[in-house]
């Protein structure tokens, strides 16, 4: 079995850029948290918010070209757009796919923006984690745990898993994954150390300093207050913590077995390295 | 201008002539069922409220086929929901003998989450009803579903009025559903894949507490981190306390909106036949009215008013007051 760490920068690499970290610093740092030696792989984008997803874009010039000088690839992914910002998050893929040819693949995390690739764009594309959609459980003992496989690997979900699909993601929320159903050119993409809860087009960290009647709009208009912090909520007498980062509420991953799939991608997300500053890459 | 329906949940037979004399239109059911439970374990749902048991899905397959047969002889329509985030191919084939069931009562709609459950349906000549589990945020996700066959879909929460009658612009083909009243969510249907068990915290009740640590660069500093308290107690204490889309009423009327959601299969249900009866009387009002303007001046408020509209925090579309 093949097995790679992939840098999942989608939803903090702007956390990076304001502690004012380099990409080679980033890698750097992420790789030794993980006694890796570098990646091949990074991904960039959003999973959960279009506001990310175009704000980001004007710093991630640096970024692409450290991955194209340095023979990395670069997912690119795509949170699912509300109406307002359709179009321009979709302008915004056309203006990637058609200037950097270091990105190689798009993460698709809604049926409309599979289909709209799949008809315009000849790139491949991996199905993302929000489309993975089993329900989960944060107080870790796991609600299916007589499941292998999971349920939203169903027969008309993999009809969406033709030759142009690279990879299925998946979240660590069961105890043992069964991936005999997916074909043999598809990779499986573990995300880790985290497992994907919750999501909305709700922003709490766009209410920041709003008049309280502005607060929690949906699609809000921002300016990346998330980040400069996030929340931990946690009960004591539970051995469970949630964290919400930006728009995404995540818990911590199980400790998964996969069984019979050739190629996994773990795909790394360094929320632990949120409060390192500049000059200060090791602890 | 079509009639705007007020669609309701419906949880006891008892309450469908209470319901129907209020104002209801159209009624939305749920049911339970031991087998499934003894063959797919009891964390495996039919629908999206399957984890509240009973408390949600009172009847099983046979008493939900008597309550769709009493919701039709008072002339109203009956949707059922079988809208699970994800189902099992042994599920979905079980689930193709549930509307084998259904079919004999022709309910008007079946609620979905995908196209998994569609060849079902449409099998037993059933009509397809895409639920805001499938998290149609934008007109290519609408057009999709619209292109398998999907002609009336709810839309979610989470989306502004512009948003709302953008996407309803793009394709007039379609039936929409919206939601009203009660019972507002701060996190999308379709994509909280947390649990939703009677037993268990909910992800939303959990970021309700007051156990957080913000970490954040100026913890130290003392107006930062007032502002993040104050937003994080109005966002979990005062947001959506009770959730209301009274004032949107007329645009949804001059939209053309099919149908308009009453949530709470759990709740009391003196409360829901009092927020049906209101709601009947501003569709009232709306249609009377010239512009929006008058509607917002002539329309009734929820009681206590004060309490629920002051702040613009109870309402599913603040942007029209606020």
């Amino acid at each position: 079995m093949e097995q790679e760490y992939v840098l999942n920068l989608a939803d903090i690499y702007m956390r990076f850029v304001k502690q004012r970290f380099s990409p080679q610093q980033i890698e750097k740092m992420t790789a030794k948290n993980i006694q890796q030696d570098r990646f091949c792989r990074i991904y960039i984008g959003s999973y959960y918010c279009a506001n990310y997803f175009l704000i980001e874009a004007k710093d991630l010039e640096k970024l692409l070209e450290y991955a194209q000088n340095n023979e990395k690839k670069i997912t690119l992914v795509v949170p699912i757009a509300s109406q307002k910002n359709l179009e321009r998050v979709k302008k915004q893929v056309e203006d990637w796919l058609d200037r950097w040819s270091v990105i190689d693949e798009v993460t698709v995390n809604d049926i409309g923006m599979y289909e709209w690739l799949h008809k315009n764009y000849g790139v491949r594309i991996n199905l993302g984690r929000l489309m993975f959609k089993d329900t989960r459980d944060f107080y870790q003992d796991t609600i299916h745990d007589e499941i292998e496989q999971p349920k939203i690997w169903n027969e008309p979900f993999m009809r969406l898993v033709d030759d142009r699909v690279r990879s299925v993601e998946c979240d660590c929320i069961y105890d043992v994954i069964d991936a005999k159903v997916l074909p043999h050119h598809v990779a499986l993409g573990v995300h880790y150390p985290y497992m994907y809860i919750s999501t909305s087009h709700i922003c709490l960290f766009a209410g920041i300093r709003k008049e309280k009647n502005k607060i929690c709009r949906p699609s809000a208009e921002c300016g990346m207050q998330c980040m400069n912090g996030y929340t931990v909520y946690g009960v004591a007498e539970k051995d469970f913590v949630l964290y919400r980062v930006g728009k995404s509420v995540l818990a911590s991953a199980l400790n998964t077995k996969v069984n019979n799939v050739e190629s996994i991608r773990i795909i790394y997300f360094p929320l632990s390295l949120w409060n390192k500053k500049e000059g200060v890459l090791y602890e | 201008m079509n009639k705007m329906k007020i669609m309701v949940p419906i949880n006891n037979i008892e309450y469908v002539k209470l319901y129907s004399e209020a104002g209801a239109d159209e009624f939305y059911l749920g049911f339970h069922d031991e087998e499934w439970t003894e063959c797919f374990g009891c964390n495996s749902e039919i629908n999206r409220m399957s984890g509240f048991g009973m408390h949600a899905n009172r009847y099983n397959i046979h008493e939900a086929i008597e309550l769709i047969r009493e919701i039709h002889k008072y002339g109203k329509s009956a949707f059922v929901t079988i809208n699970a985030s994800s189902y099992s191919n042994e599920e979905i084939k079980y689930i193709d003998s549930f509307l084998e069931k259904l079919s004999e009562v022709n309910p008007d709609g079946i609620i979905i989450s995908g196209l998994a459950l569609l060849p079902s349906v449409e099998k037993y000549h059933l009509k397809p009803v895409m639920s805001t589990m499938a998290g149609i945020y934008n007109t290519d996700i609408l057009n999709f579903y619209y292109n398998s066959g999907i002609k009336r879909v709810i839309l979610p929460r989470d989306l502004t009025l512009k948003e709302i009658t953008d996407i309803m612009d793009n394709n007039k083909n379609v039936e929409y559903e919206l939601f009203l009243m009660r019972n507002g969510c701060f996190f999308s249907d379709s994509q909280c894949l947390g649990a939703h068990k009677a037993d268990r915290i909910s992800t939303c009740g959990t970021v309700r507490s007051d156990t957080y640590k913000h970490i954040c660069d100026d913890v130290s500093d003392f107006e930062t981190t007032r502002a993040f308290d104050e937003l994080h107690h109005a966002s979990c204490k005062e947001w959506h306390k009770f959730a209301c889309g009274l004032c949107a009423l007329y645009r949804f009327y001059k939209l053309g909106v099919e149908a308009l959601k009453i949530v709470g299969r759990a709740d009391r249900a003196e409360s829901v036949c009092k927020d049906i009866e209101l709601a009947k009387h501003n569709i009232a009002i709306a249609v009377e009215c010239s512009d929006e303007k008058e509607y917002l001046k002539k329309m009734e408020f929820p009681k206590p008013n004060l309490s629920v509209c002051a702040g613009g925090l109870s309402c599913y579309y603040p942007e029209i007051r606020f």
